[in-house]
C-alpha cells in the first residue's frame, strides 16, 4: 500500500511539470502584458521597462521558466505581480477559506444526496421518490448565482437570520450555511440521482433476492449487503467533487464575498499575475492528485476484493 | 392670551434651535462602514494606480499639498510654499507638527527621501512618470524643502496631491521592505490596523493627527465582489455609504425614504469613442465626424445610463478649469446627433448613404454596460448607412491592442489623474504620447502639438487657457475621439452619516473621511 502511494506521488512530479509549463506556455501566447496591468491604464516606455526589468519578465521565456522551477524546488513561489505579496501567504490564506466552504458544501451535498438517493431506491415510484428526483432536477438546473442571491435575500435580506455574505472570522460559522448550501446544491443533486440508479441496479441483482429468499432484515439488506456495492460509483464521483470544491468555486466565493482560491486564481489570469496564477495551477493539480489517489485507497477500504500492489 | 401664544411659540423656537444646533454638532466615535469590490492590490503610495488603493491609503497618507472639496490646492503638510518666477524652483514651507504613525516627526528629508524613492529606478514606481519633470529634491533646512524642476512645468503643484507624493518613513520602509505596501505607515488621520486579504481592511483613528483626531474611532472596508450584495447590506444598515446598482437606480432615486441621502457630483472624467486615424478609412476627417453625428449621446445618457451621466461634447468636462463654454456650444452644434447631417459627412467622406464603406469593427472591452452602450452605437450608424461589428477583449488584452494600434474604433474612459487640462489635452492628443502613453487615437496635428507643449511651461494661466481652448477646437474638428458622456459620481449614505463630500476630481475614492462624523455608535 505504502509502495503504491509512493508511486503515485511520484507520478505527480511529470503532471506537476506539465501543467506549470502549459500554463506558462499560454500565459505567453495571449495578448497582455503584465507590466502594463501593473502600470495602469497610461504608462511611459521607460517605466514599463523598469517594471519588466524589476519582474524579470525582460529575460528570454526558457530562462523564466526555468528560474521559475528553481524557485519551485525551494518551495518558493515568488510574489504577487499585482499586490507584492508572497504567492505562497496569498495561496495559504484562500486555500484554508476554500477548505471551510467546500468540507460544509460536501457535507451537504452527501448527506442530503446520497441519503434522498437512497431513501428515492428503496421508495421507487412513491411520491418521495418523485419529489427527490424533481428536487434534485431542480438542483442540477438551477444557476449558482441565482440560487445564491435568491438564499441572500430569504434567509439573509428579508429575515435577518443569517450574513448577508463575509467570512467566518467575521460572523463565526453562520457565514458558512449559505455559501455552503448553494455551492452543495448541484453535487448533492446529483449524488442523489447518482445513489438512486447505483441502489436500484444492486437490489436488483441476485443476492439480494437470495438474501430475501432467507428472509434477512430489509434494513440489513440496505445497509449491509447493497450499500456498499452501490457506494463504489458514488465515491468516485465524490473525488471528483471533492477536487472541484477545493478548486475554489468562484460565483459562490463572488456572491458571498467568501475569500476562497477561485476568485484569486481567476482574478490572476485577468490580471496577467503570472506567480499566482502558477502557484495557483500547482496547488490545484495537487488537490486533484491527492482526491483521485484517497479515492482509489478508499475503493479498497469498501470492497475488499481490490488490492493494491 | 396672545402675549402668553408668542411666549410659547418663543420658547418653542429657541429649543428646536438648540436641538438642531446639538444634532449639527460634529460628534465623536463609531465606525464608519465601507465597501470595496475588490482587495486594494497596494497600500505604498509609489506603487498606487487604482481607485481602490487610493481611497484606503488617502486616509493613511498625506503629502506637501492636497484639494480641497472645490478642487483648488491647498496646503497640508506644507503650510505655504512659493514658486520662482521662471516656473522652475517650488519651495515649501512645513508644518513642523505632523508626526509619522510611530511617533517621528516629519522633516523636509522625509519628502527628500519618498520623492527620491518614485524616481529611483529600482523601486519601479509605476507612476516616476510624474516625478519626471523634477531635477532635484533637497531639505533647505528641517522643515523647507526645495524642489528644482528641469524646466517651468506649469501643472506641477497640481501633480503633487497625486498619491506617489505622498510622504513615507524611510525607516519602516527599509525595515518592512516590499511589506510596507501590506503594513503601511504615514502621517494621516487614520492609523493602519488590520488587514484580511479579501476580507476587511481596518484603519484606526489617530489621536495625534496634525489637524485634529478625526471624528470616526476606525473605517473599516468590507470587500464584497458583487454590487447586488453591496446594496443589500446597505439596505440592512450594515454599510454607511456606497455606490448605487444600476438596477436599483430607478427605485432607489425616486424613493423619499432615499432621495435626500444620495450625493451626486461631476467628476472630471469622460467616456468616449475613439479612432485610430491612422488606420484606413478612419482616417477620414469626415467620416469619423459622420460617427460623431450619427451617435444618440443624448440617447444613451438617458436610456443606457438613466441619466447618471452628463451627455459630453467636448473633450475637457464643465468642472475642469479652463473648459471652454465657447467649445461647448460650438461643438453641441456641429457635432452633436442629426442623422441628416451624419448622412451628408458620409457623402461628403465618400461613402453616400455608407456605399462602398466597408464593414467596421467596434472594439470594447469585456463589460455589460460597455456592450449595451456600443450596440446602441452600432444601432445609430446603421441608421446612415454605417455597418459596425462588435467585438470584445478581456482588459488586459485589449490595453496590448490599443497600445498597438490595432483597434480602429474603440471605447475608452478617462479620468483625470491631476486637475489641469494638461492631463487631457497633452496625454490624450500629444503625438509624443502615442499608444501606452495616452494617445491611442495615434492622432498627431501640429498645431495641436504646439498649444499643448507651450501650455505646458505657460506659467500664466490666462495665456494656458487660450492654448488649451485653440488645441481642444482643432481636436473636436478632427474628431479623433467622440465625446459620450462626463462621469458623475453618485453615492448614497445613511441618514446618521454627516460631513461627506465627493472629491471633484475621483468622486467617493477621493474622500477624505477625517471629516465625517456620525451620530450613531
Amino acid at each position: 500500500m505504502l509502495r503504491y502511494i509512493i508511486r503515485r506521488l511520484l507520478q505527480a512530479i511529470p503532471v506537476f511539470i506539465g501543467v506549470t509549463l502549459i500554463t506558462f506556455i499560454l500565459f505567453f501566447i495571449a495578448p497582455g502584458d503584465p507590466a502594463r496591468l501593473i502600470a495602469g491604464q497610461r504608462a511611459d516606455t521607460e517605466t514599463l521597462a523598469r517594471i519588466r526589468s524589476t519582474w524579470g519578465l525582460d529575460k528570454p521565456l526558457p530562462i523564466q521558466y526555468l528560474l521559475f522551477l528553481g524557485r519551485i524546488v525551494r518551495f518558493d513561489f515568488g510574489r504577487s505581480f499585482k499586490t507584492n505579496i508572497p504567492v505562497i501567504v496569498s495561496i495559504g490564506e484562500r486555500l484554508q477559506a476554500t477548505a471551510i466552504l467546500a468540507l460544509f458544501a460536501f457535507l451537504i451535498a452527501i448527506l442530503i444526496g446520497v441519503t434522498a438517493g437512497i431513501i428515492s431506491a428503496v421508495k421507487q415510484y412513491s411520491i418521495f421518490d418523485y419529489s427527490a428526483m424533481v428536487i434534485a432536477l431542480l438542483g442540477v438546473s438551477a444557476p449558482v448565482y441565482w440560487v445564491g442571491i435568491i438564499l441572500l435575500l430569504i434567509f439573509g435580506f428579508n429575515l435577518g437570520w443569517l450574513p448577508l455574505g463575509g467570512y467566518v472570522t467575521e460572523y463565526g460559522l453562520k457565514a458558512v450555511i449559505l455559501p455552503a448550501i448553494t455551492l452543495g446544491t448541484r453535487p448533492a443533486a446529483y449524488f442523489a440521482r447518482l445513489s438512486r440508479s447505483s441502489m436500484l441496479e444492486v437490489i436488483r441483482q441476485e443476492y439480494i433476492l437470495t438474501a430475501r429468499a432467507k428472509g434477512v432484515s430489509e434494513r440489513k439488506i440496505i445497509f449491509k449487503h447493497a450499500l456498499r456495492n452501490a457506494l463504489i460509483p458514488v465515491v468516485t464521483y465524490a473525488g471528483m467533487v471533492v477536487g472541484d470544491l477545493l478548486t475554489g468555486a468562484v460565483l459562490t466565493e463572488t456572491i458571498f464575498a467568501w475569500p476562497g482560491i477561485g476568485r484569486l486564481v481567476v482574478q490572476s489570469i485577468f490580471d496577467r499575475d503570472l506567480p499566482v496564477l502558477q502557484g495557483g495551477v500547482i496547488v490545484i493539480a495537487f488537490i486533484y492528485i491527492l482526491a483521485n489517489l484517497v479515492v482509489d485507497l478508499s475503493y479498497a477500504l469498501i470492497d475488499p476484493r481490490i488490492r493494491y500492489e | 392670551m396672545r402675549k402668553i401664544f408668542w411666549f410659547f411659540l418663543l420658547v418653542f423656537l429657541i429649543f428646536s434651535m438648540i436641538g438642531l444646533s446639538v444634532a449639527q454638532t460634529p460628534q465623536y466615535g463609531g465606525v464608519l462602514k465601507r465597501s470595496l469590490v475588490n482587495d486594494p492590490p497596494t497600500l505604498d503610495p509609489a506603487m498606487i494606480t487604482d481607485t481602490a488603493s487610493d481611497e484606503v491609503a488617502r486616509q493613511i497618507f498625506d503629502g506637501l499639498v492636497e484639494y480641497d472639496p472645490n478642487g483648488k490646492v491647498v496646503g497640508s503638510i506644507a503650510k505655504r510654499w512659493t514658486i520662482s518666477k521662471d516656473g522652475t524652483v517650488y519651495t515649501f514651507y512645513l508644518n513642523n507638527n505632523v508626526y509619522f504613525h510611530n511617533g517621528r516627526n516629519v522633516t523636509a528629508e522625509d519628502f527628500v527621501y519618498s520623492i527620491k524613492r518614485v524616481m529611483d529606478p529600482k523601486t519601479a514606481s509605476p507612476r516616476a512618470s510624474f516625478a519626471e519633470p523634477i531635477k532635484d529634491v533637497v531639505a533647505k533646512d528641517k522643515y523647507t524643502l526645495v524642489i528644482t524642476l528641469k524646466r517651468p512645468f506649469a501643472p506641477f503643484l497640481s501633480t503633487l496631491t497625486y498619491s506617489c507624493f505622498w510622504v513615507v518613513p524611510k525607516e519602516e520602509v527599509e525595515k518592512l521592505g516590499k511589506d510596507f505596501a501590506t503594513k503601511p505607515i504615514g502621517t494621516g488621520a487614520f492609523m493602519f490596523d488590520e488587514w484580511k486579504h479579501d476580507v476587511k481592511i481596518r484603519l484606526k483613528a489617530n489621536p495625534n493627527y496634525f489637524r485634529g483626531r478625526p471624528y470616526v474611532d476606525a473605517i473599516e472596508w468590507v470587500i464584497i465582489p458583487d454590487e447586488n450584495v453591496d446594496f443589500m447590506n446597505f439596505e440592512k444598515g450594515q454599510l454607511d455609504i456606497t455606490g448605487i446598482p444600476d438596477p436599483e437606480w430607478d427605485r432607489v432615486s425616486n424613493d423619499p425614504k432615499y432621495k435626500p441621502y444620495i450625493l451626486e457630483k461631476p467628476i472630471i472624467g469622460i467616456y468616449y469613442l475613439g479612432f485610430n486615424v491612422q488606420k484606413k478609412p478612419l482616417d477620414n476627417k469626415y467620416l469619423r465626424q459622420a460617427i460623431a453625428r450619427a451617435i444618440n449621446k443624448e440617447g444613451i445618457v438617458k436610456v443606457i445610463r438613466r441619466g447618471r451621466a452628463q451627455v459630453a461634447y467636448t473633450i475637457l468636462p464643465p468642472s475642469m478649469p479652463g473648459f471652454s463654454k465657447e467649445n461647448y456650444n460650438w461643438a453641441k452644434e456641429k457635432l452633436s446627433y442629426n442623422v441628416e447631417e451624419a448622412k451628408k459627412l458620409l457623402a461628403k467622406a465618400g461613402y453616400p448613404n455608407g456605399k462602398g464603406l466597408p464593414e467596421i469593427t467596434i472594439y470594447y472591452n469585456t463589460s455589460v454596460s460597455h456592450k449595451r452602450i456600443m450596440e446602441a452605437i452600432q444601432a445609430d450608424l446603421q441608421k446612415i448607412g454605417i455597418n459596425a461589428k462588435l467585438q470584445n477583449y478581456d482588459w488586459a488584452v485589449y490595453l496590448d491592442l490599443l497600445d498597438k494600434g490595432e483597434l480602429p474604433v474603440y471605447r475608452l474612459g478617462w479620468v483625470a489623474d491631476y486637475i489641469d487640462p494638461d492631463n487631457f489635452l497633452w496625454v490624450l492628443f500629444n503625438s509624443s504620447n502615442f499608444g501606452p502613453e495616452g494617445n491611442h487615437s495615434f492622432y498627431k496635428n501640429y498645431k495641436v502639438d504646439e498649444y499643448t507643449n507651450k501650455a505646458r511651461i505657460e506659467t500664466l494661466w490666462s495665456v494656458r487657457v487660450k492654448y488649451y481652448n485653440m488645441a481642444e477646437r482643432i481636436i473636436l474638428e478632427d474628431c479623433p475621439i467622440v465625446p459620450i458622456y462626463y462621469y458623475v459620481s453618485q453615492v448614497i449614505y445613511q441618514p446618521w452619516v454627516h460631513g461627506l463630500y465627493l472629491d471633484p476630481l475621483t468622486g467617493l475614492s477621493g474622500v477624505r473621511y477625517r471629516v465625517v462624523w456620525m451620530d450613531k455608535k
